[in-house]
């Protein structure tokens, strides 16, 4: 009786196309695929492709991983994906912005314990020879420095913070 | 035994047939049977000596483990309740969670099967389930590993991800 019925290879097409799309869909929004994943869902096959390239689907990826970022841009992407990807190159470049930032902070606050070490080591009892070169010293070293926390500030106010 | 499946609880319940593609019956508790939307839909139109439901899209291999996984929801849920009414405290839904994690933990074919038959017969969480395991699996694979793991064919002109 089950000659018929014989167990077949199951393969892509044997589930109907609103099951993938559920499973992507359900997916992304409990946060179980982000964008690589769907990327290489895609890349699998043709049929895959076509669904996972859908708009919807990236529409829900851009609102919970850049939320405020899917707005209209009035035609200038062609699909959510590829303002999916416009977002994301942004996103790479001003992280990479940020790192930098973090990392000159990390800088001028070791300079900053170095200059506190020095005006804690005046003594009086120096010549004021010394004193007023230790001095001039100083200053350079925190005008540089305002200069170097200034530049920090514009490039954040050029990020949009 | 596959044609007179029956939990044989007593008392005596009001039972369902429900008949796989294969044309085996499977005679099971109305409340479990009711699991299934579609079923649950038609259900109070039907005569109550007719409750016999074909179910062409569904092989007895499947239905065996869909009536399991109903007949353990039905179960849970009341022992669950009755815990909660007694307000003894009690860990129904973490059991049930592994319970189900378990029970999910199968091969691509028969994860097809019960995706296509809860789909079908419209069990919503067996269907959420399903679903979740093979997002699952396809998180952090590479297209190889996923088409490997699914059977798909490789179609694709492209494939970026391919080592020269």
């Amino acid at each position: 009786m089950s000659d018929l019925l014989v167990k077949r290879k199951l393969c892509v097409e044997s589930l109907p196309n609103e099951i993938w799309m559920y499973i992507l869909e359900m997916g992304i929004s409990n946060y179980t695929l982000g964008h690589i994943d769907v990327c290489s869902y895609s890349i699998c096959c043709k049929h895959l492709n076509k669904l996972a390239n859908q708009d919807t689907l990236w529409s829900t990826l851009l609102d919970l991983k850049f939320p405020g970022s899917n707005q209209d841009d009035g035609g200038r992407t062609s699909s959510k994906k590829s303002l999916y990807i416009d977002v994301h190159h942004k996103y790479i470049h001003l992280r990479a912005r940020m790192r930098h930032f973090s990392v000159k902070l990390d800088q001028m606050d070791q300079e900053m314990d170095a200059i506190a070490k020095q005006i804690e080591d005046f003594d009086p009892q120096h010549s004021p020879e010394t004193l007023n070169a230790r001095s001039v010293a100083c200053r350079d070293e925190f005008s540089r420095m305002k200069q170097e926390h200034k530049s920090i500030l514009n490039g954040l106010t050029d990020i949009g913070l | 035994m596959k044609d007179s499946f029956n939990p044989s609880i007593e008392p005596p319940k009001k039972t369902v047939t429900l008949v796989s593609s294969d044309g085996y019956d499977f005679e099971v508790e109305e409340e479990v049977a009711l699991e299934s939307q579609v079923i649950k839909d038609g259900f109070e139109d039907k005569a109550v000596d007719d409750r016999e439901y074909l179910l062409f899209n569904v092989h007895s291999d499947t239905l065996e483990l869909i009536i399991k996984y109903c007949e353990k929801h039905v179960s849970s849920r009341k022992s669950i309740s009755a815990a909660a009414a007694s307000s003894s405290s009690s860990n129904g839904e973490e059991a049930l969670k592994e319970w189900d994690e378990h029970f999910i933990s199968v091969d691509t074919n028969t994860l097809y099967d019960i995706l296509m038959a809860a789909d079908y017969l419209n069990i919503k969480s067996l269907l959420d389930l399903a679903i979740q395991k093979v997002a699952d699996t396809i998180h952090g694979r590479s297209p190889e590993q996923i088409r490997k793991k699914f059977n798909i064919e490789n179609d694709s002109i492209i494939d970026p991800w391919a080592s020269e």
